[in-house]
């Protein structure tokens, strides 16, 4: 049975040692958004990818200890669970959207903004590779303000309607033609 | 030379008296003088002398407490008899309310006797006879009507005549009298008739901008060919000359359609089930890219 999340002393700060760590996290560090965005800026891709995709790693374990059984967990509890962790790293809010068949996950005020959306694929990637086992693609389709929306498929689908939206289809349209199977 | 003025009546008992209590006159007692004018209470104390004053003793202790006696009026209330001879429509009236209070007044010395008046307030006014005033409203229209052919009223007092007796006699139809001329129209002046009242003016010329859309109209329904406009059954099988002045309907039909299959009927794909897991949603996006 999976637990709520339970975010009560997962942070401690041991001011006396100058430490700060995550309950069953290791240290942490806790830098300004500036720096870490001008630090990632200065990164290659392949740096950057890396980066986000262990950010993500580590959060999909944490999901998975707490959750025990990840395959018979609810879409509830996983995305209380996975929005935890990314809360706890102070990287947004997040939220599941089902089109039909299409998984869509939005992030919330997510403090990197427009600039670090690559980062947040990055890190979606890893926390479903880590958690569930399964090689997903994330997939920006949306941006407005703080709100994005990642689409989550395989390659070749994230392929296709990367295709469809530099075409210039709208990102539902997009959406609605991904779900009815058409070709690209 | 003035007349000299009727002395005043004997006094009676002051009239809240007379309200507080009934009291039950004994026949003796009955004081058989014209009625006084309205009086109050300074009236009776200032202006009648002491030696007019006469005490009504009260009367049997059983009336006295009892309060109302409905069979004999008050003292008060008793009128001359002379007076009372004056009131003959309204004797039955009073004979039937013999409890009324009659307010007593003193007629003035100029006006010599006079008859009563109805009391006012103190007893309801005697119902109205009915059958009399209908009788009267009969007279009147009787009176009033000058016409031939008998009221209403007048129908429910038919009066049935026996049969003649004697010869029957056989009196030649009178000739039909000429029909009434119509009554002159009360105008002041008289209307002048037309021709076409009634019925549609062919003479009458339509606007200006009307005629340039009734030609274009005409021109494009020329235009037409007449195989293609398709005449109206009604018109056709009548065969009669359409109206001069009511212009002609046009029907255009649609072309006909081509035979097809116009329903198609499709089964809606099976609406999606909600995932269970949050894995099968996962690999159903997956799978949807290929």
């Amino acid at each position: 049975m999976a637990t709520r999340f339970d975010p009560a002393f997962s942070v401690q700060f041991d001011l006396g040692r100058g430490q700060i760590a995550v309950r069953d996290g290791g240290d942490r560090v806790l830098v300004p958004v500036a720096a870490l965005v001008a630090l990632c800026d200065g990164a290659d891709s392949e740096a950057r990818k890396d980066f986000a995709h262990r950010l993500g790693t580590e959060a999909g374990r944490r999901v998975a200890e707490r959750l025990g059984d990840t395959s018979g967990a609810g879409v509830e509890a996983v995305v209380e669970h996975i929005g935890g962790e990314l809360a706890l790293m102070g990287l947004g809010s997040l939220a599941v959207e089902r089109w039909g068949r299409a998984l869509v996950v939005t992030i919330s005020g997510s403090p990197f903004g427009p600039r670090g959306d690559d980062l947040l694929v990055a890190l979606l990637e890893g926390v479903f590779q880590r958690a569930f086992g399964r090689d997903a693609s994330a997939l920006l389709l949306m941006r407005a303000d703080a709100d994005a929306r990642f689409l989550i498929t395989s390659r070749a689908g994230a392929d296709k309607v990367q295709s469809w939206l530099r075409a210039g289809t709208a990102w539902g349209d997009a959406l609605a033609r991904f779900h009815s199977g058409a070709p690209s | 030379m003035a007349p000299e003025p009727v002395p005043s009546p004997p006094p009676v008992a002051p009239v809240a008296e007379v309200n507080s209590h009934r009291i039950a006159a004994s026949p003796l007692e009955v004081v058989e003088t014209p009625p006084p004018e309205s009086l109050g209470d300074d009236d009776l104390l200032d202006e009648i002398p002491s030696d007019m004053l006469e005490s009504i003793p009260p009367g049997p202790a059983e009336s006295y407490a009892a309060g109302v006696d409905d069979d004999e009026p008050p003292i008060s209330s008793q009128r001359p008899r002379a007076l009372m001879a004056l009131d003959d429509p309204l004797s039955d009236a009073e004979t039937d309310d013999e409890d009324r209070e009659v307010p007593l007044k003193t007629p003035p010395p100029e006006s010599g006797p006079q008859a009563a008046p109805l009391p006012m307030g103190l007893a309801a006014p005697p119902s109205p006879d009915v059958e009399a005033l209908l009788e009267a409203d009969l007279v009147e229209s009787r009176a009033a009507s000058s016409r031939s052919e008998p009221t209403t009223e007048q129908l429910g007092h038919t009066i049935e005549l026996e049969e003649a007796r004697g010869p029957s006699l056989e009196l030649a139809a009178a000739p039909p009298t000429p029909a009434p001329p119509a009554p002159p129209e009360d105008l002041e002046i008289a209307l002048p008739l037309r021709e076409a009242a009634g019925r549609y003016d062919e003479e009458l010329v339509p606007p200006p901008e009307a005629r340039d859309e009734l030609d274009a109209h005409l021109e494009n329904r020329n235009q037409v060919a007449p195989s293609e406009r398709g005449a109206p059954e009604s018109l056709s099988e009548q065969g009669d000359e359409p109206a001069a002045a009511a212009p002609a309907v046009e029907l255009i039909g649609r072309p006909p359609l081509e035979s097809g299959t116009v329903i198609r009927a499709e089964r809606a794909p099976a609406p999606i089930s909600r995932p269970n897991t949050f894995l099968e949603l996962l690999d159903a996006s997956i799978t949807l890219g290929g």
